[in-house]
This record gives C-alpha cells, sequence and structure tokens, in this order.
C-alpha cells in the first residue's frame, strides 16, 4: 500500500517536472494578434499591382495572370489611356477563391503582380475578398 | 498531250499539273514548310523568304512559294543550311518588330511570334537604334502600327487582288519601304477590313476590337452574316456573353474568309444598350413595361375580340428578311392556322417579290438559276441596275475577280456609275428607269444579229411579237445608250462563252419589275440559245433572308414552296387545320385596308413600314388608326412607338435557327450569348401567342420547325437541319421548262432637259436599323444627296450644302456630295438612313422627277 503510494507520487514528481521544465522555456506559441509573426521573405500572401516611377499601373492588361490563374480568380477588362496605352480599367482578384500559387507572378512579363506577406485576409461579408485595382494598388504602399 | 510532271520532294514522288509552285506540291504531299507572306487565295509574293528550297542543280535556295515546278526536280525542304537561313529571316523580322505582344491584340493569334516559338528563338539577334514610325491613329476603324510590320505585303495584295481597292501601297524602297494609305493618312477606302484579316502580325488593328480582349479569351461561334443575300459564314468572336468581333476563315467557308465592312464592323447593333429589353402595353397614352405573361395575354385577349367581332379578314401581319426561316414559317404558319387569313406581306412585296413571278414565269425557277459559283466560270457578265458591290459585295468581289484575274468580259449597266465600272469593258449610262427597254433593245439587237439562228427555233415567234413595235433608234434616244453599244452587248452576250446576268435593286424596283425580270429570262434563254452555252441568271439581294423569306410562304398569294392554295392539303394535314382558299390583301392593300376600316389588327415581326415602305405618311395615318398593333423588334423603331403591344425580340446572334442566301443557300447559325435580357426568339414569341390563341404549338427547338418545313415545301426536300454542315447546302431551283415569254413595255417619257430625276439605292457603309445602330455609323450617320458636279457649278451648290429634293409637295433635305458618279440631270440619295424618307418621293417605283435647290 505504502510502495504504491510513493511510486504514485514518484510518478506525479515526474510528470510535473515535464511542466514546470516547460515554466522556464521559451513559448512556441505567440499572442497573435496583439504580437505578430514575420513571414518568411518567399511567403505568398495577398497580391500587389505595383505602380511605374510616373505613378501609373506597370500592369498592362495583357491577361497572362488571369489566363495561367488555377483558381480563374483574375478578372481583367483592358482599355486605351489618353497615350493610346494599354492599362487595366479593372483589375480584380477574388482572394476568397484564390490558392495563393504564385502563378500569376510568375507569368507576368511586366512584374506588375507581385506578393505581399500580408496573411490577415479575414472579412466579414464575403463581397470583401474581392480586391478591386485600388485596393491591389494599396496593398503595396 | 500530258501536262503534268514529276518531281520529288525529300525523296518522295509526286505527279503535278504545269505551274503548280513547288510549295503547293509539298503541301500536297503533306510536307510543311513555313511560310508566313504566303496565302493560297493570293498570288504568291515571296518576300518573307522562308519557305526557301533547295533544288538539286541549283546553286542557291529558291523560295518555294513562287517558284513553279519542272520536270524531274529534286527538291529538299529540310536541311541544317536551310533551318540557319529561315532562322536568320526570322531574325531579320525581329529587328525592327517591337516586343509588345503583351499589349498587341494579334498576339495569340500571331504568325511570326508562332514561328518565333517554333524556332525557338527567344532572342533579338540583331539590334538597330529604333526610329519609330507614326502610327494611323486618324483613320476609323483600322489602325496601322507600321512599327509592327513586317514588310510582307498581305495587305497591299489583298487589297488590290481580291478587293480591287487599292487603297494601300508600297513606299520606299530597301530599308525604309513602308506600306501607306494612298494618299496618306488618314486611310480614305471602303472599310472592308481584309487588311485586318490578312495581316500575320499586329501591324493592322481592328479599331472597335482594339484591346477589347486575347485572341485566346474568345469563343468562336459558327454563324452567318446578317447583312446581304450573299450569306457569308462568319465567326461570333465571343467573351463574356458579349460579341466583340466577326471572323471568317478561309479554310472552311464557302466565301473564303473574304468580308465587307458591314459583315466585319457592323455587328454592334448586338450588344446596343438602346434595343428592346421589356415587353411594353400601351396603357392610356403610354407604353408601359410588362412581363411576357401580361403582354402575351392582353394581346391574344384584345386579338380574339377582333378575331370574334371583325372575323379573321380583319387581321393582318408583315414578316421580315432579316429574320430566320423558322421564324417565318411560324409567322405564316400563325396567320393561315390560327387567325384563318392569307393577310400575310412584307417590304419584299414592293420589290423582290417580283423576282420568282419573273424567274418562274419564263425559266421555271424560283430562285437564281446558279449560285455565285457560276460567277466564278463566267467569261461573259452582264450586270444591270445593280451596284453589287454595295447590295451584295461577295458577288462583287467574284465578278471583279472574274473581270481583273480572268479577262472575263464584264458588262455594266447602270444609271450611275459604280465601282464595278472600273473593271468593266462596256459600261451604258441608261437614264434612270429604262431598264426594260435597254433590255427590250438588247433582245431586239440579238434577234436582228442572228436572224437565221433562231428562225429555225419554234418557240422564237412569241418573244419577236413582244418586240415588234420596237425601234432601236428610238430605244437608244429615251435609254440614251447609244445605238452602238446595245449593238456591241448584242454580241458580247452572244459570245460563245459560259457567262452570267447580274440584276439588282434597280430591276426589282422597277415600276414594271416582274416584265424586266421576264424580259431577263428571255435574254437568258435567248443568248442560251444563239452561244449554245450556259447562262446564269442572277439577282443580287441586298437582304440577307428574302429568298428564305418568300421561300416560307410570307406572301398572300402562295403557301410555303411557292404552293398554290388548291394544294394545300398537307398543310392542313399537319396544321390540322383548314386554311383559307382565297388570297390575302398584299402590302398596299393591307395599307388600303387599314385606311378603309377593314382591317382592324396588324401584327408586324422585324418590320417598320414607317422606314422602309413607300408612303410612309399614309403608314403613320394608318399605325394610328388600328385597335391593335404589335411590333416585334430588336429596337424602338418609329412605328413601335405607336404599338399597343412591343415584343423584344433578339439578334441573329442570341439564337439558332436558318437563313437562305440569295444564291439559295440553307446555312445554320448559331447562338453566341444569352438573349438580351428579357428579349426572346421570334419563334418562341409567336408559338406563345399561338399558344394563348387556343392552337397548340409546342416546338422545343428551331429544328422541329425546320423538320416541319423540310416535310412540307418541296424545294426543302433535301436537307435535314442536321446535314446542314459550316457553308449550309444550296438548293437547285428549277421547278419548270424555260421557254420565251411574252412582255408588255409601258412607255417611258423623255425627262424634259434641265429637269432632275431623283434615284434611290443602297449606301455602301450601310444597310438600315442594324447598321445605324452599330459601329458603322463613325463612317457616317446620315444621308446625303450625290449630284452632278455641273449640275451643283449650275446651281451654285457646294460640298455639304443643305439640298433639298422636293416632288409633289413633299420635300426631302440632306448635304450635298458632288461627284461624277450621277450623271448630269440625276440626283442619288441612299435609302438607309432614318433621317432622310427617299420612300415618301420614289413611292413604289425606282425613279422620279424632281425638283432640286439649294437651301
Amino acid at each position: 500500500m505504502i510502495e504504491k503510494t510513493i511510486k504514485g507520487i514518484w510518478a506525479l514528481l515526474i510528470g510535473l517536472s515535464v511542466t514546470v521544465k516547460f515554466f522556464f522555456t521559451r513559448p512556441v506559441t505567440m499572442k497573435y494578434p496583439e504580437e505578430k509573426r514575420e513571414p518568411y521573405l518567399r511567403y505568398r500572401g495577398s497580391h500587389i499591382l505595383r505602380l511605374d516611377e510616373k505613378g501609373k499601373e506597370k500592369c498592362v492588361a495583357c491577361c497572362l495572370c488571369a489566363t495561367v490563374c488555377p483558381a480563374q480568380v483574375i478578372t481583367i477588362e483592358a482599355g486605351e489611356g489618353n497615350e493610346h496605352e494599354k492599362y487595366p480599367v479593372t483589375f480584380e482578384i477574388d482572394m476568397g477563391k484564390c490558392i495563393f500559387c504564385g502563378y500569376c507572378v510568375e507569368a507576368c512579363p511586366k512584374a506588375a503582380i507581385i506578393m505581399s506577406q500580408s496573411y490577415e485576409l479575414a472579412e466579414y461579408r464575403r463581397e470583401d475578398l474581392s480586391y478591386d485595382k485600388e485596393r491591389l494598388i494599396k496593398t503595396g504602399k | 498531250m500530258n501536262d503534268n510532271v514529276t518531281i520529288t520532294i525529300d525523296g518522295k514522288g509526286i505527279s503535278v499539273p504545269k505551274e503548280t509552285t513547288i510549295l503547293a506540291a509539298a503541301r500536297a504531299l503533306g510536307i510543311e514548310i513555313p511560310t508566313l507572306c504566303y496565302h493560297p487565295k493570293l498570288l504568291p509574293i515571296g518576300s518573307c523568304r522562308l519557305c526557301l528550297v533547295e533544288i538539286e542543280g541549283y546553286e542557291k535556295p529558291v523560295a518555294s512559294c513562287t517558284t513553279p515546278v519542272v520536270d524531274a526536280m529534286k527538291v529538299t525542304t529540310q536541311s541544317e543550311k536551310l533551318l540557319a537561313l529561315r532562322k536568320e529571316a526570322i531574325q531579320f523580322m525581329l529587328v525592327n518588330h517591337p516586343l509588345d505582344c503583351p499589349i498587341c491584340d494579334k498576339g495569340g493569334e500571331c504568325r511570326l511570334q508562332d514561328l518565333a516559338f517554333e524556332f525557338g528563338l527567344d532572342q533579338e539577334v540583331f539590334k538597330i537604334a529604333a526610329s519609330p514610325l507614326l502610327i494611323d491613329y486618324l483613320s476609323p476603324l483600322v489602325e496601322r502600327n507600321n512599327n509592327r510590320c513586317v514588310r510582307c505585303g498581305r495587305c497591299v495584295s489583298v487589297c488590290n487582288e481580291i478587293q480591287g481597292e487599292m487603297a494601300i501601297e508600297w513606299v520606299n524602297h530597301g530599308y525604309d519601304t513602308e506600306i501607306l494609305p494612298r494618299g496618306g493618312y488618314p486611310l480614305n477606302c471602303e472599310f472592308c477590313g481584309q487588311c485586318i484579316a490578312h495581316c500575320p502580325v499586329g501591324a493592322l488593328l481592328n479599331r472597335p476590337f482594339k484591346y477589347k480582349a486575347r485572341a485566346w479569351e474568345l469563343e468562336k461561334i459558327h454563324s452567318v452574316c446578317p447583312y446581304c443575300g450573299g450569306g457569308c459564314a462568319i465567326e461570333l468572336n465571343v467573351r463574356k456573353n458579349k460579341v466583340l468581333r466577326i471572323t471568317s476563315s478561309y479554310e472552311d467557308t464557302h466565301n473564303q474568309g473574304n468580308l465587307c465592312g458591314r459583315g466585319n464592323f457592323g455587328f454592334g447593333f448586338i450588344n446596343n444598350n438602346n434595343r428592346l429589353h421589356s415587353p411594353l402595353i400601351k396603357r392610356r397614352k403610354d407604353q408601359v413595361p410588362v412581363t411576357w405573361e401580361d403582354a402575351l395575354g392582353s394581346a391574344s385577349e384584345q386579338l380574339k375580340k377582333i378575331l370574334k367581332s371583325s372575323g379573321p379578314e380583319s387581321i393582318a401581319g408583315l414578316g421580315s428578311p432579316r429574320v430566320s426561316n423558322e421564324d417565318n414559317y411560324l409567322f405564316q404558319k400563325f396567320f393561315r392556322a390560327v387567325i384563318g387569313t392569307n393577310n400575310i406581306d412584307s417590304s419584299v412585296h414592293f420589290n423582290y417579290r417580283n423576282l420568282e413571278r419573273g424567274l418562274r414565269a419564263t425559266l421555271g425557277l424560283s430562285a437564281s438559276s446558279h449560285g455565285f459559283d457560276a460567277l466564278e466560270k463566267a467569261q461573259v457578265i452582264f450586270v444591270l441596275g445593280a451596284d453589287v458591290r454595295a447590295e451584295s459585295p461577295p458577288a462583287a468581289l467574284k465578278i471583279m475577280k472574274m473581270a481583273r484575274v480572268h479577262g472575263s468580259t464584264l458588262v455594266v449597266a447602270n444609271p450611275r456609275k459604280t465601282k464595278l465600272d472600273k473593271f468593266a469593258n462596256v459600261h451604258l449610262r441608261y437614264r434612270p428607269g429604262t431598264e426594260l427597254l435597254l433590255v427590250a433593245g438588247i433582245l431586239k439587237a440579238v434577234g436582228e444579229k442572228n436572224k437565221d439562228l433562231l428562225d429555225n427555233i419554234p418557240q422564237f415567234p412569241v418573244l419577236k411579237k413582244s418586240l415588234e413595235g420596237i425601234i432601236l433608234q428610238e430605244i437608244s434616244e429615251v435609254t440614251g445608250v447609244p445605238l452602238e453599244q446595245i449593238y456591241q452587248v448584242a454580241t458580247i452576250l452572244a459570245k460563245r462563252e459560259t457567262g452570267c446576268i447580274v440584276f439588282g435593286y434597280e430591276v426589282f424596283t422597277h415600276q414594271q419589275a416582274k416584265e424586266v425580270v421576264v424580259s431577263l429570262g428571255n435574254l437568258a434563254f435567248l443568248s442560251e440559245k444563239v452561244s449554245q452555252k450556259d447562262r446564269g441568271l442572277i439577282p443580287i439581294i441586298a437582304k440577307n433572308n428574302v429568298q428564305g423569306m418568300l421561300d416560307m410562304g410570307v406572301m398572300p398569294d402562295l403557301l410555303p414552296g411557292y404552293q398554290q392554295f388548291e394544294k394545300g392539303a398537307p398543310f392542313e394535314k399537319v396544321w390540322r387545320q383548314p386554311i383559307p382558299k382565297q388570297p390575302g390583301k398584299n402590302a398596299e392593300a393591307i395599307l388600303q385596308g387599314i385606311l378603309d376600316g377593314k382591317i382592324k389588327a396588324l401584327y408586324l415581326m422585324g418590320c417598320d413600314p414607317l422606314m422602309e415602305f413607300p408612303f410612309p405618311d399614309k403608314w403613320e395615318e394608318a399605325s394610328d388608326k388600328l385597335e391593335w398593333l404589335a411590333v416585334q423588334d430588336i429596337f424602338y423603331t418609329e412605328v413601335a412607338t405607336k404599338a399597343d403591344y412591343v415584343f423584344p425580340a433578339v439578334t441573329f446572334a442570341e439564337k439558332e435557327g436558318t437563313f437562305t442566301s440569295g444564291e439559295r443557300r440553307v446555312q445554320k447559325f448559331f447562338p453566341g450569348i444569352s438573349p438580351y435580357r428579357s428579349a426572346l426568339p421570334d419563334w418562341e414569341i409567336i408559338q406563345r401567342l399561338s399558344q394563348l390563341m387556343g392552337y397548340p404549338m409546342a416546338y422545343a427547338h428551331p429544328k422541329a420547325i425546320m423538320n416541319e418545313i423540310t416535310s412540307l415545301v418541296p424545294q426543302y426536300n433535301e436537307i435535314t437541319y442536321e446535314r446542314l454542315g459550316r457553308n449550309g447546302i444550296t438548293l437547285s431551283s428549277t421547278e419548270g421548262i424555260p421557254h420565251f415569254t411574252p412582255f408588255s413595255i409601258n412607255k417611258v417619257a423623255k425627262p424634259k432637259p434641265g429637269s432632275f430625276t431623283l434615284i434611290t439605292g443602297t449606301a455602301f457603309f450601310h444597310s438600315g436599323t442594324l447598321s445605324t445602330n452599330s459601329g458603322l455609323t463613325v463612317l457616317g450617320s446620315k444621308a446625303w444627296v450625290e449630284i452632278n458636279s455641273e449640275d451643283a457649278g449650275s446651281l451654285e451648290i457646294h460640298e455639304g450644302d443643305p439640298v433639298t429634293i422636293s416632288s409633289a409637295g413633299k420635300a426631302i433635305s440632306a448635304a450635298a456630295k458632288i461627284t461624277s458618279a450621277v450623271p448630269r440631270g440625276v440626283v442619288f440619295v441612299p435609302n438607309n438612313f432614318r433621317d432622310v424618307q427617299v420612300n415618301q418621293l420614289v413611292a413604289n417605283q425606282n425613279y422620279c422627277p424632281v425638283e432640286v435647290t439649294k437651301g
């Protein structure tokens, strides 16, 4: 009986020692959202449409990203600008369906679309998951 | 003598006719030689140097597209040396070609892009400081970017050889070579868009399509051009439920991929936001949008009331040569089986309806005697009263080709100068309205010249009697055609060569149109007898489904298939309804009936009498008098503003069905996009109305309607809906035996010197409601008055001045266009525009004496 009790306490101490050991090590979790994790450089977050030095979008609406996109979430309507240049009148990405594969970035001949490290993409309304051109440009700023 | 030569290409032997090029022989063997400037329908250009091949015994490689075969030639098409040369040729093209594929509309269907990919060229090897050339942003519809041009010369060739327009030319030499519009920018041509379609790179762009889509995003749907009676096979290029451009491929179409300006750029009406989108009902004074159930429910209730109180003869309908065979068939079935009247007609009553009457009387035909392919064999072509280029461009292309490339003798007779005059051996400028006299004169002249031969033909006296009172000297005076020219034409027509007689709008709108067609039938039969060679009689029809509509029986006096009412038993059996045996009222009688109060209800399908018919003012009065007026159309036309019921219909691009072209080619078209808002196909509207009227119609698909047509219309017996392939089926039309037919000639008064005659016809860029609601309006959307420069001088009229043309108290006004195309004393006003109603003046004939004043 006594032997049994001692064994039990010993086992309890072994168990608690594991717990106590972790009191003195760094925690693996973060206090998200107070603290935020820095993603790796190659992390593929939400998209950015880049601007050129004149402040115009680099995108020429060639639609290669929309063509290569496996989830078919990119919608582009091209238009003719004042100097006959081609530019995207609308450029939309439906983040709700995006699989963040990064093919669009690879396909872009003008390096106009890149992926940010932003991963906080949750929204209250489904419609808000569809990013229009202004929002995609803003993400980069 | 054996004209074949035997050659060996890459070790494979083949025997081909002399004058075959090496390229053609290699393709026949299935050996692929890369090309860029070569196009099978153009003469070889030989500018790209990609098709180089080596020939045993020849020091240097030669271009296979331009080199004809020689007996026992040994050709090598693939070698390391050739590959290097081809690669170099492409690299040279890329020297000046900007790598702007991402923004170039051609990207994805560009020959140069494909070649660079095929040869694995991903670098610009040769580099040069770029000196940008001018990009043409001025011309409408076509944009030329010579920076992208590879100087292959296809656009110049297609413009010269196919279109006969010669609007662009080579400029400069050597490195500075450029292709520019003749006379510089902006382009001034017929805007057919053929240069765009044949440019292998993106140097020529379709401006309405610019930046609208990438080539690979487009879905191509087979369809038929909705403009003229040529019935060109087209493809609707659709992206996201919008038609963005029209194309036609060389390989699988009967028109060899050739399209005109209307075909290429005139599709804008499909996506037009002004289209009718909801059924309307007139409540008190305003038309209000309602649901289909309400509109059709109310329309059928009211129609039933009129049917009960005033009988079937108080109801009439007017069909349209713009809608499909199936729609027209159901429309006439609605009147004959549901209402029980033959009061059904169309705008064609005033013109093309006479065609079948005249042809049946002489040659026993119900449509043109031959297809357009007869034009491609014709050594003699006589064109009477047709501006073929405007009325049916595909026929004009064939005629031009025969006259220019194959050396056929072309005779063009028209009161004004048309494009074909440029290529004609003889052109007769007769006075407006004297077509019948001219043909009678030619008949007489042929008779005189071949007296011995003709007296042996037992039937000839019939014709001789009709020609008895004719004195050629008088004919020459009244028509204004010199006597020797009449004899000249008579000699040409009696030549022992195959030939065609082509006739158009001036003939169909002639006050004795049927007689003119009869006289032309006689002329074809007579010249066939004299020359002992085939003579085709080919009408030029300016609206796409005139032939189909008539075949479907949208006329008051005959059933579908031109069958008499006595032979209506099969119809009664299938329709399970007795059909009235009395011929109904034609369009003129319908108008009179409405004015007299006998006709109380009118159903218009794709038809605007205020625009298309003679006496528009009377029609306006009539449309106010009607108790029940339903208008079924795609646009809110003038007559729709007066309608009690407006039913929105869909365009050809939103439904399935068949059209029958002027050469009686039955072709199928498919829907490219979904119906515009709540618009419905015409057949479905008729079917639903019919059901509400208490007559069951339950066609699930236009196919079911076509099956009924093929079982009841003898001419369509040989087709089935499934068998209609890409190019449809051309139906034969012989139903009787050709014979000489007497005809009577009314006197035509010689116009007083100094007086003016008004003539009308088709404007080249326009057609009517469809074209004036499309992108073609950039080429002008208002009517004009063509006046001779000498007349303009004496009236002190300058280009663009407003001109008033008046006759019998009515007047029209439009801007002057000073030209030498119309002779002195004649003014021409196109009849395709809503702003000027020429029909008010010319009524139901093809000319009208008028007074012309400035202001």
